[in-house]
């Protein structure tokens, strides 16, 4: 079976980016697909916790993230630089991620054998 | 245009990191014909993308590989209208759209839930959500993300043109 990276890095509201490759990940979990969600520059901060984006008329994204494990997804990596250069730490974020530092974001996305970018 | 430049073929060295575990990626003879899809994602005229991913799959085709689906989402959807009327000194992505696909029998598939938030719709849903009128262009076929899921399973390479 073919797997799949999905690679993030916009903001979680400006764009319809965040639930549009949610979706797709949960589609193809549907169909066995081994699925990756790598997170990279603004996209870190689509996992931060304590979001109400509902205060803006706006739908609320942790409960997808928080129900990735139902779809055993649990291949969630996040840029080690760019978390902390957005002053955000491991602990900050909703779910449990790997932190993949810069140097091996490379073959991180040459171990897929699809990438597909939000 | 190159095409290797665009794809991720090979892994280089994973090395004994644990992130790689045993996955392998699946290597093909770059001088045999592929099965490639296309994924777009941004919206006719406000990029460019849409248009390198028309070029691209008309370069695809005259190499010889053959296209199994092009798929659109998120505001990519909106090259489905049929009521687009482009000034004439400019290239018509949605009648070349629909050129290509009849000539070489491409899928055009749009997503479905982007196109009913953003007003692309056809016979049967217009009937359905009771629409005054519908407007998706002939040629194209709506559907859900598991067309994208397919295809990416279903090809040798999936290529995404984005902003």
């Amino acid at each position: 079976m073919r797997s799949t990276l999905f690679i993030n890095t916009k903001g979680p509201y400006s764009s319809q980016a965040t639930r549009e490759s949610l979706d797709a990940a949960l589609a193809s979990a549907a169909f066995g697909v081994p699925v990756g969600l790598l997170y990279l520059e603004d996209g870190v901060f689509q996992l931060k916790q304590g979001q109400t984006p509902n205060t803006a008329d706006l739908k609320r994204t942790a409960p997808i993230f928080q129900s990735l494990a139902l779809y055993e997804i649990s291949d969630i990596y996040v840029c080690e630089e760019d978390l902390h250069s957005r002053g955000l730490c491991q602990e900050d974020l909703l779910i449990d991620v790997t932190l993949v530092p810069t140097s091996q974001i490379g073959p991180l996305l040459a171990s897929y054998d699809n990438l597909l970018s939000f | 245009m190159n095409t290797q430049e665009l794809i991720v073929t090979t892994s280089p060295e994973p090395g004994n990191d644990p992130i790689y575990e045993n996955r392998q990626t699946t290597e093909t003879d770059s001088n045999q014909p592929m099965i490639f899809s296309i994924h777009v994602i941004t919206a006719p005229y406000s990029h460019q993308s849409t248009l390198t991913a028309l070029r691209f799959c008309q370069a695809t085709l005259a190499a010889g590989h053959s296209i199994k689906r092009v798929f659109f989402s998120g505001d990519g959807v909106l090259v489905g209208t049929q009521l687009a009327v482009p000034p004439q000194d400019e290239a018509d992505l949605y009648r070349e759209w629909q050129a290509l696909a009849s000539a070489h029998q491409v899928e055009l598939v749009v997503c479905i839930s982007a196109c009913l938030r953003r007003g692309i719709i056809n016979a049967s849903e217009a009937e359905r959500y009771e629409s005054p009128s519908h407007n998706l262009a002939e040629g194209f076929l709506l559907s859900g993300l598991g067309q994208l899921v397919e295809a990416g399973l279903e090809s040798d390479r999936l290529v995404t043109f984005g902003a």
